[in-house]
């Protein structure tokens, strides 16, 4: 095991198993760490600080926040760009590489671009290439190969992601010392309350940061709180899991490793801290420079020294607890600046200047100097006004930790409809107006500080969701923290003459470039942001929004407190692609014979939700399939799964009173025992759907409806029977009953071998006749109906026993050579009668007198579209449905082809098949009504722009007599 | 027994012969008695598993005097919708709407007052014209699961966005919802200390519900069973 460099001895690091060592590759070479280090604390550890390269001028970038919230620790992982290193644990053997670069990390060619800084000033590419007119698409190509942010592996295979509804009566965002206050407290109330923590282990700042001189505080107040959650059995805890999002009455979105949760939360208490803030200098992004909280995780969450020679640069009394923190692991602190000219020293301040650090009070750092790191710091005096006098000192030092101040992560409060304001009281952010009703806020994101005091409003919050949830009243009030005046720094931003002073780390931008954007006329912060940039990078403005805020309000001479703040919105931190779409539903419907049909070689095809067989045989054998399934319906007998027709069972004493008003036909005198064409139009009179009517009893009718339709058609009755008030029963039992079609010459002598108590023959069972029977032991509905235009029954039994209807009539007609047919050979022989289908022959405006169904249109007092259809059809029709014939040989239209005269474009196919039994190709379209009779000709236009002149024929192409069908 | 030697069959049927089901008969309905794995031979409470019930017997009744008829039949009305009543006989009456039922007959190894009523659930009567309510076909429409196990709820809230928990939702309440974007019918009814819950749901979408449910369970170590370890775990 190699020795790290700066690995600190003994058994620190919270997060790390010191027994586990895990080793992985970074730039292609190989590094060891722990179980539970991160890439960047791995990294360091084995003195690496270069973890990445800027955006924009390709600048060199290590650890900065040690919280995941900015761009700098961005790696690429073999199947995942973007991956921030910081947060993100080592994975066994995982190769790594940085991102961004030309060449090498350490050697990017591209880091030419920073010397050219000043040629690119802020919205310099609004205004550079897009002219020529057409410049940017070859611009476009150059820039995004400059500026990525690492590489999409199309190939790679993402890991199973799902969703999971949870609910609680009080949801805590954030596991810190607020958090635990408000979660047991709202559960001492009664509540269930769940508390979502987004690191390993709960207590937030209590994991690193120093609350007094002598660091005991924190260590107490941790493992009381954590013992009082764990043994609560009202609180449960979601640990690594990031609220990514509020949405509308207390919806939290959260993210926990693959899952996604959707929260649902009668009351919510935001607890999610505050975050530090990075100082404006000159070169204050060079490796080794980070923010005084990111040393103290490295120190305490993964044993790992972030600089053997730290400077502190400071504008608050945490400053000395990172001093101090540095002196118990025996490192030479090399000073502590102080922002501050004349700060009451506090106990940390006291024990830091007793252990001999050196102090610089009413200084600050005014540049970094280093090449791929910090070696050394200029300090320079602060006047009264907070500017930098004469540079006249400079320390040695390869870390500088900074610690000015701090930003509210108010993201999923405003989310939630609360607002932020500056407060030049604070010198930082506060909330402004409360949030959503239920949502409620604690700790340092409400501006307290001081532990007491996060303490007392994490329990007050808590007290007010427990109640705004409905357990118990409210018996504790708000209370103000002084000492939050004394966390931020106002101001702490030195611009350097010679730039690289940055504000925004991820989009490279300097302070030169925020006081531009402002006096390019975009005084506004919204305005700022879209024209520079500012806070659009992947930290989403963590680090920068609030510098941006001071830079813009200084230059445009407003008061920050009078500034417009951006908008947050929903996420709050990135959500993977994979995380969104989850595991999907998209359900299935199969009938009861689906795996006959699979076992007997079909192919199959989705109709809807459901999967009908297209056409049982090979898909090498699709024409021959279809071509010998028509034959046997032709000429012997065959059977059809049609399940999947929608079926409605329509009962009460005005159920045919129901179908004469929903449908265009008749039904009142239809005798029992009989069916009937079925067809509905809409209130603009157009067809959306037909099927037939069995009238069972006097009040009882069983009536079918298009596989896709039936669901609008049920949904449509039950409308309309609300407004009607009729006295009908409505039910929707397609699922309940499956349908076998058997149809050709000799379906009746094959039924018959099954029936016993239905009479089959012609004068007894005619067409369009309905009875009720067994087939075999299987209580059944045969309809004889003549959709292919054969002697047919439609055989209706239950569900369950559709698979062994199917075999027994496979079975009886097995020695008259039944066999069974797929929707494609039916679409072919219904063509061949002439029989539309709703939806591929008609479109959603196609009256019934177009498609030429007149005489489905009875003259009675209402039905739903008639009032349309008679209107439209006073006027002039403009297309009409009609059959057509190629000649033989022809090529085929495929459906959907125009039809034309001339360069008009007059309708198009919807049908089309080569028909075996005319001998060749015939089909339906729309045509002009001028080119609408009997031996007319119109041209169809094919996909590739040829043009077929087709003949208009009479309908049915098949058997015009019905002879067959009614045998 | 062979499934296949009925003419009516679970849309699961292949599924559970997959895994090795011995299939039992009651009354005429066929059903899987012992599904052979490691729980083959007790059923812890807080052990996760699915039964396919779908070959019981079951009904709806629906219409404006549905009450009024069910209750000459003898049978207790529940006071209100989206609940359940177990009956004297052991069938498992639930108000879907307030002349809307949903009758199971788990319980019993005969049915006789929900067998009369799935007897004329067939195309042979014509009930409407007597003056009846409407039968309404949920022996052949739906499918029938029962799901028993401490994370049947955490399970269920992979797949549905109901509150299943045990403080807001309480025994024999019924919600009719979406699971796995698929219509269903859940009902609580816990087997001895174990959560349970029934699912109804379309027939057709069978195989579609099973797998996803056993796939939303594998985090939990769900297992298939058969009645005869519900049977168990119900009398503990």
């Amino acid at each position: 095991m190699a020795k790290f460099s700066y690995r600190l001895q003994g058994d620190g690091g919270l997060y790390i198993d010191r027994t586990k060592p895990v080793s992985f590759y970074f730039e292609g070479k190989v590094y060891h760490g722990y179980q539970g280090d991160t890439v960047a604390s791995a990294l360091l550890a084995n003195g690496v600080r270069v973890h990445s390269r800027s955006f924009k001028y390709h600048r060199p970038r290590g650890v900065m926040t040690m919280a995941g919230d900015d761009a700098a620790a961005f790696v690429q992982f073999p199947s995942e760009p973007n991956v921030r290193g910081d947060v993100t644990a080592i994975p066994e053997g995982v190769n790594i590489l940085g991102q961004n670069y030309l060449g090498s990390l350490k050697n990017d060619w591209l880091r030419v671009l920073d010397w050219f800084g000043k040629f690119l000033p802020v919205g310099f590419y609004y205004r550079a290439f897009y002219k020529p007119a057409g410049a940017w698409r070859y611009w476009e190509v150059l820039i995004r190969r400059l500026a990525g942010l690492g590489k999409v592996t199309l190939s790679s295979q993402p890991e199973y992601s799902d969703k999971q509804y949870r609910f609680a009566d009080v949801a805590i965002v954030g596991g810190g010392i607020a958090g635990l206050e408000a979660a047991l407290t709202a559960a001492e109330k009664g509540a269930e309350t769940l508390l979502i923590d987004d690191q390993p282990s709960l207590g937030g700042a209590l994991n690193y940061a120093r609350f007094d001189a002598d660091d005991a505080t924190a260590l107490e107040l941790q493992k009381s709180l954590l013992q009082r959650v764990a043994k609560h059995p009202k609180i449960e805890v979601l640990s690594n899991a990031k609220c990514t999002g509020w949405f509308d009455e207390n919806w939290l979105a959260v993210a926990v490793t693959n899952r996604l949760i959707k929260l649902r939360a009668l009351a919510v208490v935001v607890a999610t801290g505050s975050l530090a803030q990075p100082m404006v200098f000159r070169n204050n992004d060079l490796p080794g420079i980070m923010l005084g909280t990111a040393a103290q995780r490295l120190i305490r969450l993964y044993g790992v020294l972030p600089g053997k020679k730290p400077v502190i640069v400071t504008g608050n009394d945490d400053g000395y607890g990172v001093a101090l923190d540095f002196a118990d692991i025996d490192v030479r602190v090399g000073a502590i600046v102080d922002l501050r000219h004349v700060a009451e020293p506090g106990p940390l301040a006291t024990e830091a200047r007793t252990r001999g650090i050196p102090i610089f009070r009413g200084h600050t750092v005014f540049e970094a100097i280093g090449k791929n790191r910090v070696s050394s710091v200029r300090v320079a005096k602060l006047s009264s006004n907070n500017k930098p006098e004469k540079t006249n000192i400079q320390i040695d030092c390869d870390c500088l930790c900074v610690s000015i101040g701090y930003y509210p992560l108010a993201q999923i409060f405003c989310q939630s409809g609360g607002t932020l304001v500056y407060d030049d009281k604070t010198g930082s952010l506060q909330i402004d107006s409360a949030g959503a009703s239920g949502t409620f806020v604690a700790g340092s994101v409400n501006n307290r500080f001081h532990i007491d005091a996060v303490r007392a409003d994490g329990r007050c919050a808590g007290d007010m969701a427990a109640e705004y949830a409905g357990f118990g009243e409210v018996n504790s009030s708000r209370k103000e923290d002084p000492s939050a005046a004394d966390q931020s720094h106002p101001y702490p931003i030195y611009p350097h003459p010679k730039g690289k002073d940055f504000v925004d780390f991820d989009e490279d931008l300097t302070v030169n470039d925020i006081e531009n954007a402002v006096a390019d006329g975009f005084d506004d912060l919204e305005l700022v942001k879209r024209y520079s940039t500012a806070v659009m990078g992947p930290s989403q403005g963590r680090h920068s929004a609030l510098n941006t805020l001071r830079i813009a309000s200084e230059a445009a001479a407003k008061s920050p407190n009078g500034m417009r703040l951006t908008t947050q919105r929903p996420p709050f931190s990135p959500e993977p692609i994979a995380l969104l779409a989850g595991r999907g539903f998209q359900p299935v419907r199969h009938t009861p014979m689906h795996h006959r049909h699979l076992e007997s070689g079909a192919q199959m095809m989705p109709a809807g939700l459901w999967m009908r067989p297209a056409y049982y045989g090979g898909v090498d054998q699709r024409s021959t399939a279809i071509r010998l399934e028509t034959e046997v319906v032709r000429n012997k007998v065959g059977i059809i799964d049609v399940s999947t027709l929608g079926k409605l069972d329509i009962r009460g004493s005005d159920a045919a009173e129901f179908l004469e008003r929903v449908y265009t036909f008749r039904y009142s005198k239809q005798p029992v025992g009989r069916l009937r064409y079925l067809l509905m139009t809409d209130s603009a009179g157009a067809i959306v759907d037909d099927g037939v009517a069995c009238r069972i009893a006097e009040q009882h009718f069983y009536v079918t409806a298009t596989t896709s339709g039936v669901d609008a058609v049920y949904r449509n009755m039950l409308r309309l029977n609300a407004e009607w008030r009729l006295d009908v029963e409505i039910n929707n039992v397609t699922a309940a009953y499956c349908g076998v079609n058997i149809v050709g010459p000799r379906a009746r002598q094959t039924l018959q071998l099954l029936t016993d108590d239905i009479d089959l023959s012609p004068k007894a069972f005619p067409y369009l006749g309905v009875r009720d029977g067994y087939v075999s032991d299987i209580p059944s509905r045969l309809m004889r109906v003549g959709f292919v235009g054969e002697l047919g029954y439609e055989v209706h039994a239950p569900a369950n026993a559709g698979e062994a209807l199917w075999d027994r009539l496979l079975e009886a007609g097995s020695e008259v050579g039944i066999s069974p047919f797929g929707v494609e050979a039916q679409r072919c022989l219904r063509l061949e009668k002439g029989h539309i289908i709703v939806g591929q022959d008609t479109d959603g405006l196609t009256i019934p007198h177009e498609a030429d169904m007149g005489w489905a249109v009875a003259a009675k007092p209402f039905f739903v579209g008639q009032r349309a259809i008679e209107v439209q059809t006073e006027r002039r029709l403009t297309r009409k449905l009609v059959g057509f014939t190629l000649p033989a040989g022809s090529r085929l239209p495929d459906e959907c082809n125009l039809t034309v005269s001339g360069d008009d474009i007059t309708g198009r196919v919807t049908s089309i098949e080569e028909s075996q039994v005319c001998g060749y190709p015939i089909g339906l379209a729309y045509v002009h009504p001028d080119t609408s009779k009997v031996g007319d000709c119109f041209e169809i236009k094919l996909s590739d722009g040829h043009r077929l002149m087709a003949e208009v024929a009479s309908l049915p192409f098949y058997d015009p007599d019905n002879l067959r069908q009614e045998l | 027994m062979d499934p296949l030697s009925t003419a009516y069959r679970s849309p699961l049927h292949r599924k559970l012969e997959a895994l090795g089901t011995e299939f039992m008969e009651i009354n005429g309905y066929v059903v899987p008695d012992v599904v052979p794995g490691s729980a083959a031979r007790s059923l812890a409470p807080e052990q996760l598993a699915l039964c396919d019930l779908s070959g019981l017997p079951r009904v709806g009744v629906k219409g404006a005097n549905a009450v009024d008829w069910l209750t000459k039949k003898g049978f207790s009305m529940p006071a209100n919708s989206n609940s359940a009543l177990r009956q004297s006989d052991g069938v498992l009456l639930a108000r879907l709407a307030p002349n809307e039922f949903l009758l199971l007959g788990e319980e019993s190894s005969s049915y006789p007052s929900i067998e009369n009523l799935v007897q004329q659930d067939e195309f042979l009567r014509k009930t409407a014209d007597q003056g009846k309510p409407f039968l309404v076909p949920r022996q052949h429409s739906q499918i029938w699961f029962r799901l028993t196990g401490c994370n049947s709820v955490d399970m269920l809230a992979k797949l549905c966005a109901i509150d299943f928990r045990d403080s807001n939702f309480k025994m024999l309440q019924v919600a009719q919802t979406s699971v796995a974007r698929l219509n269903a019918i859940i009902l609580r009814e816990d087997l001895g200390s174990s959560n349970a819950f029934h699912i109804l749901a379309d027939r057709a979408s069978a195989e579609y519900l099973w797998d996803c449910i056993l796939d939303a369970g594998e985090e939990y170590a769900i297992q298939v069973v058969g009645l005869k370890l519900l049977a168990e775990l119900k009398q503990g």
